[in-house]
């Protein structure tokens, strides 16, 4: 094949010469200048990176709905309209036409009812984007709306991370109403629609539609007004980099579950068979290492196993001293009878209790309830998050305190797992202390030596390379090996360092760039100013050892200060030693402690 | 209206609240004007106890939740888990908060789970680049005194940083960089929304002339006015008490199983036996002659005295290794001297006190047992 210069190349894919030649730097090219040729195999490598394909003398039949489609050749399932240069990058691996008569008598329809929809409509086809689906809005009150499916252009789902189709949600309405935006969220909701399941487009004569959707937006449902520039031929262009690129989701204040969930795949499933064998679990580790993101996601995952799970958070309750149980087995006995109703399961027992009851009297009920349904195939799953709270050991003294409901609560619940065959308990939190005490509450521990503690470790490579190339992928960004291995390395892979840095990394991307990539250089750029701003977190993590692991924390600091007293320690310590290895704050290489990254940071 | 323009501040602090959810912004007193224009912007307010209220409704958009400093004194109205809870169930739902607070994130007790303050994202001040207090935006714009406004700023900060500064300032004599070199993150996080330094990327600088003066002179009158006991008080006095008598205690048994009837002229050197004397027919056995008069002499012994009698053969290191008892000393030994002389305790204090009131537990107490820390 011929060669091509770099100017000529850029002129083809959309973006100046300047870019085409950092990105063959990249490659490993070394290019002197725009005018300078490069081989047929190297251009094609470039395409690649900007998510456009070679030109083939015969594009290969393919199995999806969109043809690979010579996006350089005049092809009757094309526009007639001819794109502009700067459209062209964007309309590789265009989408054919529609031919289908129904969808093209409903595109006629909605056009009919939207006359915006029409420009719309142009403005996709113009990037080689094209509608694939048409129909009205089927939910009650919301009829008057129409649903449109679009698939983009190869370049476009490179280019912004879409895998699938995406939703467009028209409304007729000039007041927007949030119940609209709702009505559409739950559109993308359904489990059938094969549409990318957290971004939307809306349309409405609304004025104030742009402000609106802002405002309701949130990261699970991003939608993205349709307001398209005519004289922009970029313009949806536009749009989607100032939505999809202004997104972070690296950066989560809220527990993950579901699609945004990543890695631990051996630890949900040792949770899994826990469950199922009644084998009460303790997953305990440093502050923000995920530790609730696991118990959503193994509820998540046990959805469809006939599992009823409540989760319960027992920082909102009192704690010790003041005495929590009350509290916890009314709203244990509420969360009960909530979670089985929308299961239409049986609460009669649970029903009839008054809204306090004691323990006996719930450990009773629950214990009639759980015989029906294990003749139905049901188990329940109770998690217990923060589980702190019940033993808040600088607070006072969890194994002679005087607290001894605490203990009958948790007793009660050791009793039903053990006299029934579908209830287990998992519990979460900072400190294991509360299976590892011999007594606790001036009684012996119920859990002790009967539940098992697992510790939430720092993600592996392998698990955090997956988390951030697909998160990087939804907001279209590409993410090379070197800068996968700096993230890793710099985070040490605690789950919530990893996204902190990723995040920071991904703020400073550029945003006006054919193709969005993090490389190396990008991660160590960033990483002074961040170490300077995660230092107070990592302080925070680390006072949290000191005050629930004293002896764990008095060998941290001395690993830090005196290594050789840690070393000749270390034997007889054996126990805190292996505490520390399984929080991911010290390691251990050819016989030798050292602090892990994270010590290193503060 | 005021004389500077915020309103970009004010629209990066709402960017970051749609971007990140949950945002934590310390203003203190110095920055006043910014704080009205923040509040005066396109956003809800409402103060953290009006939030709190069971029949409140949520809001749409942006909410900023003022007064958050009401919960970093002693016993808050509000706990902090519930706040959290709360604040996430909103968030989930599609609002955005913006925790204000005049006190920094380390002012308030520690929490024992998860902390909603280390969970928001945080949010910067504006930049004041000053060469005093007179250079503050309250100063500047409103007018207001410099002196008692800085008085406020320390104020704001917490008896705890003020003791990092005390420290910092008189104690070690430093100034500049290297005295901001001797505080933790947080620490350096709250004298920025303080408006006392100025961030510069990674570094930041102070916003007064090179000998602090009118820092340290402020700082003076706010530790020597301080009369309320700090939030960690209850735990630093009740965990040396506890130390103190778990170690005279094994002192004690090991001291008896050694000596039998005659230990307590046995346990202590002459020196020592003297000095015990003395103290205690000054304050309260008027008639002892002998030091075998004393009920307990060890209850006479400073806390260093005691640890002195770990060297005797007799009572040797009562189960915990000579690292262990180094790291003690110089850990405790500092604490329970400010708190005989009622000096103002430092951030860390509560910490330790508790850590090594475990470690004794566990080790002086417990030794044997499968208990865990």
């Amino acid at each position: 094949m011929a060669k091509i210069r770099v100017h000529e190349l850029a002129s083809e894919l959309g973006v100046d010469a300047a870019t085409v030649l950092a990105r063959l730097k990249l490659l490993g090219e070394y290019v002197k200048s725009p005018s300078s040729t490069i081989e047929a195999p190297v251009a094609a490598k470039v395409r690649a990176t900007f998510g456009v394909r070679t030109p083939r003398p015969a594009p290969r039949p393919s199995p999806v709905r969109r043809d690979h489609v010579d996006p350089y050749v005049d092809s009757p399932t094309f526009d007639p309209t001819a794109p502009s240069s700067r459209q062209h990058g964007w309309r590789a691996g265009a989408v054919p036409v529609p031919r289908h008569p129904d969808l093209l008598k409903n595109i006629q329809k909605t056009r009919q009812r939207f006359p915006a929809f029409g420009d719309h409509l142009d403005a996709l086809r113009s990037l080689g984007s094209q509608v694939v689906y048409a129909g009205p809005c089927k939910q009650d009150g919301f009829k008057d709306c129409v649903i449109v499916h679009v698939r983009f252009s190869g370049a476009i789902e490179a280019g912004f991370g879409f895998t699938r189709e995406v939703m467009l949600f028209y409304s007729p309405h000039e007041d927007l109403q949030v119940r609209t935006f709702e009505a559409a969220a739950r559109e993308l909701a359904k489990k059938d629609q094969p549409v990318t399941p957290d971004i939307f487009f809306m349309w409405s004569p609304d004025q104030r539609l742009g402000i609106k959707l802002n405002d309701w937006s949130r990261p699970s449902k991003l939608a993205i007004p349709f307001l398209i520039d005519d004289e922009d031929e970029l313009s949806l262009i536009t749009l989607l980099r100032n939505h999809i690129y202004a997104r972070d989701l690296f950066y989560m204040t809220t527990p993950v579950f579901g699609a945004s969930f990543f890695g631990r795949r051996t630890l949900l499933q040792s949770l899994r068979d826990d469950v199922f064998n009644q084998q009460v679990t303790g997953v305990f580790g440093l502050r923000k290492s995920g530790k609730t993101s696991i118990l959503m996601q193994l509820k998540e995952e046990l959805h469809d196993d006939h599992i009823v799970t409540v989760l319960m958070d027992l920082e909102a309750f009192p704690s010790p001293p003041e005495d929590p149980t009350d509290d916890i087995v009314s709203d244990l006995r509420r969360r009960l009878i909530a979670e089985l109703k929308t299961h239409k399961l049986r609460t009669q027992e649970l029903s009839q209790l008054s809204d306090r009851p004691s323990i006996l009297e719930l450990k009773n009920a629950l214990q009639v309830i759980l015989k029906h349904l294990w003749k139905d195939g049901y188990r329940i799953l109770l998690l217990l998050d923060e589980i702190e709270y019940l033993t808040p050991a600088d607070r006072i003294d969890i194994a002679e305190g005087d607290m001894p409901r605490v203990a009958q609560l948790l007793s009660a619940l050791r009793s039903i797992v053990q006299e029934s065959e579908n209830f287990t308990f998992v519990l979460s939190g900072l400190t294991s202390a509360i299976v590892e005490a011999g007594r606790l509450y001036g009684r012996p521990n119920p859990l002790f030596s009967w539940a098992k503690a697992v510790y939430v470790k720092p993600l592996e490579r392998e698990e955090a390379d997956e988390l951030a190339s697909t998160v990087g992928g939804k907001m279209g960004i590409q993410i090379e090996p070197g800068a996968l291995e700096a993230l890793h390395e710099a985070s040490g892979g605690h789950a919530y360092l990893y996204r902190n840095l990723s995040s920071a990394v991904v703020r400073h991307l550029p945003t006006d760039v054919f193709q969005r990539t993090m490389i190396r250089s990008a991660v160590l750029t960033e990483l002074d100013d961040w170490k300077s701003r995660v230092q107070g977190n990592i302080e925070e993590m680390i006072q949290h050892v000191k005050r629930y692991y004293a002896t764990e924390a008095v060998m941290l600091e001395l690993l830090m200060d005196d290594p050789g007293d840690f070393k000749e320690l270390a034997p007889s310590e054996h126990v805190a030693v292996r505490r520390l290895k399984d929080l991911g704050l010290i390691y251990e290489r050819d016989g030798e402690y050292q602090a892990s990254v994270i010590l290193e940071l503060v | 209206m005021s004389a500077v323009d915020y309103s970009a501040w004010v629209e990066l602090i709402h960017q970051k609240a749609e971007q990140l959810r949950v945002v934590f912004l310390q203003l203190g007193s110095s920055n006043e004007p910014a704080r009205r224009a923040l509040t005066s912007s396109h956003l809800a307010v409402q103060t953290v106890r009006t939030y709190m209220k069971p029949d409140r409704e949520r809001v749409e958009g942006t909410l900023l939740l003022d007064n958050m400093e009401d919960l970093a004194v002693t016993s808050p109205d509000v706990a902090m888990g519930a706040l959290r809870e709360r604040v996430f169930a909103d968030v989930d739902a599609g609002t955005r908060v913006v925790l204000l607070s005049r006190a920094p994130r380390i002012a308030y007790p520690a929490v024992v789970g998860s902390s909603l303050l280390d969970d928001a994202s945080f949010a910067h001040a504006p930049v004041v680049k000053s060469n005093g207090p007179e250079g503050f935006p309250a100063c500047v714009e409103d007018g207001t005194d410099p002196t008692p406004l800085l008085r406020q700023a320390l104020s704001e900060l917490g008896p705890e940083l003020c003791a990092s500064l005390d420290r910092a300032l008189y104690e070690s004599m430093l100034t500049g960089e290297t005295a901001l070199s001797t505080l933790s993150a947080r620490e350096l996080e709250a004298l920025d929304g303080a408006g006392i330094t100025a961030p510069n990327g990674a570094t930041r600088s102070w916003n007064f002339s090179k000998h602090l003066v009118p820092l340290k002179s402020a700082l003076d009158d706010v530790l020597s006015d301080d009369l309320d006991p700090q939030h960690q008080l209850t735990d630093v006095s009740a965990g040396l008490w506890k130390i103190e008598r778990i170690i005279r205690r094994e002192i004690r048994k090991r001291a008896v199983t050694a000596w039998g009837g005659s230990w307590r002229q046995q346990c202590l050197n002459a020196d020592l036996t003297e000095k015990v004397l003395e103290r205690a027919t000054e304050e309260a056995y008027l008639a002892a002659t002998s030091i075998k008069h004393l009920r307990d002499p060890l209850e006479w012994l400073s806390l260093g005295e005691l640890l002195q009698l770990k060297d005797r053969t007799e009572i040797g290191d009562l189960g915990l290794n000579a690292a262990f008892w180094r790291r003690f000393g110089a850990q405790i030994m500092p604490i329970r001297n400010r708190l005989a002389h009622m000096r103002t305790l430092r951030p860390d204090d509560a910490t330790n006190v508790v850590k090594w009131q475990r470690v004794l537990e566990l080790r002086l107490l417990k030794s044997g047992t499968s208990a865990v820390s």
